[in-house]
């Protein structure tokens, strides 16, 4: 499938049609998913999507073509579709970041290929998590249980007519569980999961029997026991899967410097961000926020992106300033500035855009103890339910679910669904102190039109948020 | 390209499968799409897909497996369904197994709902865009952005369950453009058609011009609850939360609103909802589903009341329920949704609104718990006010934030203002017929800071 005489023969029939840049895309993504549904298999499902794709910049216009027929007559097809579509808009002002130019080849190993482990071996570990999970119920019911075991093997071979030439094997695996919990009138509902760039080692390093068991219990224990919140202003702790869905959804996006010059203005939106932001302080010194696709082993992990370009970590925002933007070669070319790796395509038949990898609050000094044993009156928001950002992502909410008061340094019994609602700017001026833990989620992450959903991580320690008001709800 | 045969394609595949498996069917869908994507008054990118995806539904001994496949893997066929054959001896039966159903015959399309320059001449859509851009600026839009999609679909499906491959061919488009004054003054307006003659790309850029200006000068409003007019845009994709919540496996799974509510009264007694594929402007016009069944006009709620689930051939064993014609072979889901429209004109709904707010879009919509369905989403391109039955200006730092079933129950009057709506962020691709609402008492939360 990843065969460079296409790639070459691709590159060449563009240059001869006079392409001012061209980049080509071969990608094959084998996936394997089981979904196991309230103790019986719901479905196993196996699928190859396969195909080419061809960027063409011909006077200053883009044009992007694909096919998942790989003879001859197809691929110069697709490349003159790319390059005719290109000149039909009758030129542009698009240029490109400069990059130097290189062949590599990379692949993220696994110690145990996930192919290799017989399907039945697969379900018994799904049904003993099912079991395991029904155990913990009790006078709670577990009323509904999904877990969808879900992994894929991605290859690409990426080559640009400026001379780039990138080879990748990257597997991804995560396990996920959607549970129902009911009792006494109450009901809960939750996705979580683990997964990263492993093999089917992954079960062992993951551990997801404890994580699962883990949740429900807590889940369990906040379902009995948890108290209305009163409306009112607290100190707020948020956990590593809250504060790294703030960091990705806080900074992360309004970060994308196609989100920041518009181009995605009728799509994902825009961002409160400027460019003259940057060097602006928005928070304190002990805020940095990170994101790092070269994470070994992580959800979001490549060293390479889409454009082909030398992946490293981008720290977003560094002691409290705005230090970078996520850029691909498009949009980094405005600022004068190099590309810094963050175009990334979901699939064979996408175009590369500005993505995140990682995001994450850089872990701090603190220890956890540290942050609580400061707060008279707080909220621990270990773990989320409904979240959402506005398009320009300055007004954003969460609503906890693993949630605790705290009172004179504490944590005292579980809250019922506290409101969070902030601003950005409000909620970055407001963190004041972070954890030395670091704990990572898998997620994947939607943007544009057509949707791309990429892999990514979310995560990071806790932080501490002072003053915040936070209610039940309407 | 190379042209595609794709009932062969399927039926080659089909005899393979069932030289192990008891039952198959096997959906064959090539298409051809393009789609021109502007911002800053520029266009950005023209794209193209070719594309052919080969999926493939087997049974044996009640166990059921699905592989997907793109063109390339045809090669492999041999040795990918050496794999499906043994994976299939180590699968298991499924606790709710429903033979696959015998395939509709004798289904024929009136008319044709093709208009081959959405394949073929993607050049149009470029003019298009230039059109509306400047549609946008002559009203007064500083910049916009926007794109415009058009999809020509082929589709062949062959099952051991009959002798004749099923066929359907369909084209779409769709056209959103959003204009932007300064800063938070955004306008939105969109167009869904089967053929690029029913898209007005003047129309539509003057139309989120027009809506962009009336966004100015927003004031900062308190949260709590307001009647509101929710116009076609937003009631979109609160309907189709309804029909997402009527999908038989989101019932199984406990992510439906509406579970254990069948035959219960779930919504105001003057909404009807359907599943209509055979709507004029419906962007799947399916003439059978993933199962080869004929697809139907469906209802889903009838005066208040949930009267089906949309089903494919486990589900509807679950429930002990007909076929609907709505199979995915996991999760069945709707074609195109219809709401019933009222009587009364937009100004009429207005005038009676009194005093609330005017909801013009809804997005990012989340469910803090799937049962209850309490959510909150984002409202985006206009929240206006009213007071004495006149608007009075625009709002913002609001998010919508409530309960699908109290929405839908909270309906107390339905436009004749019905708009067909297709957002990119719509589940399934389906899309929506649905006049404005007129809902009591709806939720809005501000945030901290704001």
């Amino acid at each position: 499938m990843l065969d460079e005489d296409i790639i070459l023969r691709a590159l060449t029939i563009a240059g001869d049609l006079g392409a001012d840049y061209v980049e080509v895309r071969l990608q094959s993504d084998k996936n394997y998913s089981i979904v196991f549904r309230d103790g019986g298999l719901e479905v196993y499902g196996y699928e190859i999507n396969e195909g080419l794709s061809v960027r063409t910049l011909v006077n200053g216009s883009m044009g992007f073509a694909t096919t998942d027929s790989l003879d001859p007559s197809s691929i110069s097809e697709v490349v003159e579709d790319s390059v005719k579509l290109a000149r039909a808009q009758g030129g542009g002002s698009l240029r490109l970041a400069e990059i130097q130019s290189y062949s590599i080849s990379y692949e993220a190993r696994v110690k145990e290929r996930f192919e290799d482990i017989d399907l039945d071996e697969k379900l018994r570990y799904l049904s003993d998590l099912d079991k395991e999970v029904v155990s913990l119920g009790n006078d709670v019911k577990v009323a509904g249980r999904t877990f969808i075991l879900d992994y894929t093997l991605t290859r690409k071979l990426i080559a640009t007519s400026d001379g780039i030439m990138v080879q990748s094997v990257i597997p991804r695996f995560e396990i996920m569980m959607y549970v129902v919990l009911s009792y006494n009138g109450r009901s809960m509902t939750r996705f979580t999961g683990v997964g990263g760039s492993m093999g089917w080692e992954g079960i062992r390093v993951w551990e997801p029997k404890i994580f699962f068991r883990d949740n429900i219990k807590a889940l369990i224990n906040v379902i009995k026991n948890a108290k209305e919140v009163e409306d009112g202003v607290y100190d707020i702790i948020l956990g590593p899967e809250t504060s790294g869905l703030a960091a990705h959804e806080s900074c992360g996006h309004p970060f994308e410097l196609d989100r920041i010059l518009g181009r995605e203005g009728a799509q994902a939106g825009e961002s409160f961000i400027t460019i003259d932001m940057l060097g602006e302080q928005i928070s304190s010194e002990e805020v940095t926020v990170i994101d790092d696709p070269t994470l070994p082993y992580s959800y979001g992990f490549y060293l390479f992106d889409d454009e082909g370009v030398r992946a490293r970590p981008r720290y977003l925002i560094k002691n409290g300033v705005i230090n970078e933007f996520l850029m691909n070669r498009e949009t980094a070319v405005v600022l004068g500035l190099e590309s810094n790796a963050a175009a990334r395509a979901s699939a064979y038949n996408r175009e590369p855009i500005v993505r995140m990898a990682n995001t994450y609050f850089a872990p701090g000094t603190h220890s956890f103890e540290e942050l609580i044993e400061d707060v008279d009156r707080g909220i621990y928001l270990k773990s989320f339910g409904e979240w959402n950002i506005d398009d320009r992502r300055y007004n954003m909410r969460f609503i906890g679910q693993e949630a605790y008061l705290i009172e004179d340094g504490e944590i005292k019994y579980p809250l019922w669904n506290p409101v969070f609602e902030i601003t950005v700017p409000n909620f970055y001026a407001r963190i004041d102190a972070v954890d030395k833990n670091l704990e990572f989620y898998p997620a994947t992450c939607g943007k544009s039109d057509p949707g791309q959903g990429v892999p990514v991580y979310i995560g990071g320690p806790n932080i501490r948020i002072r003053g915040i008001h936070v209610s039940k709800g309407v | 390209m190379v042209e595609i045969d794709v009932s062969e394609l399927a039926q080659n595949i089909l005899r393979k499968v069932l030289g192990f498996a008891d039952d198959c069917v096997v959906l064959v869908e090539s298409s051809k799409s393009h789609q021109v994507r502007f911002s800053q008054n520029r266009i950005d990118i023209a794209k193209t897909w070719n594309e052919t995806s080969i999926g493939i539904m087997m049974d044996k001994d009640k166990k059921v497996n699905v592989i997907e496949l793109s063109l390339p893997s045809v090669k492999d066929i041999d040795e990918v369904l050496k794999a499906a054959e043994k994976a299939l001896v180590s699968s298991q039966p499924k606790p709710i197994y429903a033979e696959l159903p015998p395939i509709s015959t004798g289904i024929k399309r009136v008319g044709t709902a093709v208009d081959p320059d959405i394949r073929d001449k993607p050049e149009k859509l470029i003019d298009l865009v230039h059109i509306a851009m400047e549609s946008a600026r002559s009203v007064g839009a500083k910049r916009s952005a926007g794109s415009i999609r058009g999809n020509y679909v082929s589709i062949a499906l062959a099952s051991s369950r009959g002798a004749e491959v099923l066929r359907d061919e369909y084209t779409n488009v769709y056209m959103d453009i959003r204009a932007f004054l300064d800063g938070e003054e955004t306008g939105h307006a969109s167009q869904l058609s089967r053929s690029i003659a029913g898209i007005d790309a003047e129309e539509l850029g003057r139309e989120a011009g027009e809506v962009a200006k009336l966004n100015a000068n927003q004031v900062v409003f308190e949260p709590g609850r307001y009647d509101t007019l929710i116009t076609p845009n937003a009631a979109a994709s609160i309907m189709n939360l309804a029909a997402r919540a009527s999908s038989g496996f989101f019932f199984l799974m406990g992510m439906s609103f509406f579970a254990g509510k069948l035959g219960e009264e779930v919504a105001s007694s003057n909404l009807n909802l359907y599943d209509d594929p055979f709507n004029a402007n419906s962007r799947l016009p399916r003439l059978f589903d993933d199962e080869g069944v004929a697809t139907r006009k469906n209802k889903i709620i009838e005066n208040g009341v949930l009267r089906g689930l949309l089903h494919n051939r486990f589900t509807a064993k679950a429930f002990n329920s007909e076929l609907t014609g709505n199979s995915g072979w996991v999760v069945p889901h709707p074609w195109h949704l219809e709401v019933e429209p009222g009587d009364y004109t937009r100004d009429e709904l207005v005038t009676e609104l009194r005093k609330g707010l005017i909801l013009n879009n809804v997005t990012y919509i989340r469910f803090q718990n799937y049962v209850t369905g309490d959510f909150s989403g984002i409202i985006r391109d206009g929240l206006f006010y009213v007071e004495g039955g006149e608007i009075k200006g625009a709002v913002k730092g609001l998010r919508f934030s409530d309960n699908a079933l109290r929405i839908l129950k909270n309906v107390v009057a339905l436009g004749n203002d019905v708009k067909d709506i297709y957002h990119w962020w719509l589940e399934f691709g389906t899309s929506v017929s649905t006049p404005s609402l007129l809902v009591k008492n709806c939720g809005y939360t501000r945030a901290f800071g704001y």
